[in-house]
């Protein structure tokens, strides 16, 4: 699986980060997994506001995932 | 009823922009616009070298163009025309350009003001500040929510 992480995110880890997921099947799950592995991003990981894109729709954390999905998260924007 | 988004790398000329825009409109009433400016200074006080917008490849382009539907179908617009920049923006340089024409100006006031509020929380953009130290990320701010949220009062 992989996860492409933008603004500060893409910071804190990589752009593109490749995992296995082990056990995780939600994004939640997912989101979990990523920020025990990566503690210097946990914060950010696990914050209500990060938001998640699978095949260019935002999901929720129950949304499943799984194989060779990618995962985008999106960090609270700021455009205008 | 046209509306008009522009995802662009490029420097553009708002003045441009609003000639281009008002000469499709003979006989309209009334045309406002806003352009938002990148600023020299950070809150802090800290000189800018640049300001950074960096989108998504797919998503940002349609974020833009939601909002633009959304805001001429609200205030019942005769045009919108939204112009907004990624990548590097000098101090000076103009981040965002949003025109509404319709036939009687409240309608145009309104619609650029609340397209601004909502392109400052909704669109799909990470903005970060280079100065002296460093880049800072720009966090969106509780004013920025309180502007949004007066729509839905």
């Amino acid at each position: 699986m992989r996860a492409i992480f933008f603004g500060k995110l893409a910071d804190r880890l990589d752009r593109t980060v490749s995992f296995d997921a082990g056990g995780a099947c939600t994004v939640g799950e997912v989101r979990a997994l990523l920020a025990e592995r990566h503690p210097q991003a946990s914060a950010d990981l696990l914050a209500p506001s990060l938001r998640a894109c699978v095949r260019d729709a935002i999901v929720g954390d129950d949304h499943p995932v799984g194989g060779e999905d990618t995962i985008e998260f999106f960090p609270p924007v700021s455009g205008g | 009823m046209t509306v008009e988004t522009h995802l662009t790398e490029r420097v553009f000329s708002p003045e441009q922009e609003l000639a281009s825009f008002t000469a499709k409109l003979p006989g309209v009433g009334a045309v406002v616009s806003f352009t938002g400016i990148a600023r020299g200074e950070t809150r802090n006080g800290q000189a800018v070298r640049s300001l950074f917008l960096e989108h998504h490849p797919r998503l940002t382009a349609g974020s833009l163009e939601t909002i633009g539907q959304a805001t001429a179908e609200r205030f019942g617009l005769a045009a919108l025309r939204i112009v907004h920049r990624c990548g590097a923006v000098a101090p000076g340089g103009a981040i965002v350009f949003v025109a509404a024409a319709s036939a009687h100006r409240r309608a145009a006031f309104e619609a650029t003001d609340y397209a601004m509020d909502r392109l400052k929380s909704e669109a799909m953009f990470w903005k970060r500040e280079e100065h002296e130290a460093g880049w800072t990320w720009i966090e969106p701010t509780e004013g920025d929510a309180r502007d949004l949220a007066r729509w839905s009062a």
